[in-house]
């Protein structure tokens, strides 16, 4: 699925930083493998990012960076990071996840009031799923949709991820497609939702880090 | 590797001619001629002569005083090179000193790359401050970084340096270059970017991006240069 990418260049301008800084940071893991896209151009080989993820994170990176430690920062941008535990009412607070969907399927996994982040993350997951989905998601499909995220998405991690809904006839199928790459569903089938889940996290930590 | 796990492991000793399996030790030192079947992990590496790896290394400190070649990456705090190191995979560290030759066939990461003698990195070399003293070929599939200082020596060589680098004369290959404070000597590179850039003797390259300032010595050719 197409995005919007942004040369190495115009990124620098736009948000004032400096290639040593970049390839500081790169080194750091504070910028994924991945998102370093590099094409050939008429002015020879340059280097693109997808637009959308890497402003976001290398505003996350300038805001922080001078209360963390480069290496600090890399903790918290870990996209599966288990000890960090976020309180139920910031989730409801940030609107990322509605209470009932909390109270329904955060399980056992919560524990005085907290999720660790990556359940956390999977019910927002699951939350944006069912708004895309509307009225026809059935409440348990949330719960089908955490636990599938629960088992496979650990695995994963690194690997670019979307959620996927088929519907072929009455509800709905959930998969996990990992490694990016297109998908095509038989004449039955159709692709109801998707949900590329390194944008649900960028948007997930935004939401959850803004003041 | 955690400070404290250390106390408890063994050091690795070999003298002479020697093989040792891989796996986890405090200290390895290696005098003589070695082969180590896997991945070590360990506090401190020293090699005075020659070890074939067939796995990686994993170490705080690494000191090689010859030869040394790996099947697989080494990650580190500290490498500190008299000699030559061929390694199948990348090399990582926070400092990295090298008199001599290193070749790479992935990735080179550092803080500090500081090189009197020459290298070949299949990938890209990615490092805070590069320093380079060139007494041989050099080179890269990019480069990248904040002060890059690439400068064909005049120095005396040293006796290592005659013995690796006889004929040839000194140049950098790379692809695309970029940095803050860039400064280029007998280099060849299609693309240079950077915020001040110095395209210094015997160098060519294809397109010079500069934000705010571009030098360019008459014994260089530069195709086209274009402010950012």
């Amino acid at each position: 699925m197409e995005q919007e990418l942004i040369s190495k260049k115009e990124l620098l301008e736009q948000m004032d930083i400096s290639y040593g800084q970049l390839y500081r940071w790169k080194r750091k893991r504070l910028i994924p493998e991945e998102w370093f896209i590099r094409k050939s151009t008429f002015t020879g080989q340059e280097t693109f990012f997808p637009k959308r993820l890497i402003l976001a994170r290398i505003a996350h990176i300038v805001q922080f960076k001078d209360d963390l430690s480069l290496d600090e920062l890399a903790g918290t941008l870990s996209p599966l990071q288990t000890d960090i535990r976020i309180a139920a009412e910031e989730l409801s607070m940030h609107g990322l996840v509605p209470e009932t969907m909390l109270r329904k399927h955060a399980g056992s996994a919560f524990a005085n009031g907290q999720l660790p982040f990556d359940q956390a993350f999977y019910l927002y997951a699951a939350h944006r799923m069912s708004q895309s989905l509307g009225e026809k998601m059935a409440e348990r499909e949330a719960g089908i949709i955490v636990r599938l995220l629960r088992e496979q998405l650990p695995k994963l991690e690194g690997k670019p991820c979307e959620l996927i809904a088929l519907s072929a006839g009455g509800g709905y199928w959930m998969l996990l497609q990992a490694g990016g790459g297109a998908l095509y569903a038989d004449e039955r089938t159709t692709i109801a939702a998707s949900l590329r889940l390194d944008e649900a996290i960028e948007a997930f930590k935004t939401k959850l880090y803004a003041y | 590797m955690k400070d404290g796990e250390h106390s408890d492991l063994g050091n690795l000793s070999i003298n002479g001619v020697g093989q040792a399996y891989g796996g986890r030790y405090r200290h390895v030192s290696i005098d003589g001629l070695a082969r180590l079947s896997g991945n070590v992990q360990c506090e401190t590496f020293r090699l005075n002569g020659v070890s074939r790896m067939n796995g990686g290394v994993d170490t705080d400190r690494m000191t090689i005083n010859g030869v040394m070649s790996g099947k697989a990456g080494i990650i580190a705090k500290s490498v500190s090179i008299d000699g030559k190191v061929n390694v199948r995979g990348s090399l990582v560290s926070e400092e990295i000193d090298l008199h001599g030759l290193l070749k790479l066939e992935g990735d080179c990461e550092a803080e500090r790359f500081v090189v009197r003698g020459g290298f070949g990195i299949d990938g890209l070399l990615n490092a805070g401050t590069i320093e380079v003293d060139m007494h041989g070929r050099c080179r890269a599939r990019e480069i990248g970084g904040s002060d890059i200082r690439i400068t064909r020596s005049s120095r005396r060589a040293s006796r290592l340096l005659r013995r690796l680098f006889s004929a040839f004369e000194p140049q950098l290959h790379a692809g695309v270059i970029e940095g803050d404070e860039v400064h280029l000597e007998a280099t060849q590179a299609s693309v240079v970017r950077g915020r001040r850039v110095y395209i210094g003797p015997g160098c060519e390259v294809g397109r010079v991006e500069y934000e705010l300032e571009l030098l360019v010595d008459e014994a260089a050719q530069v195709k086209e240069s274009v402010k950012q």
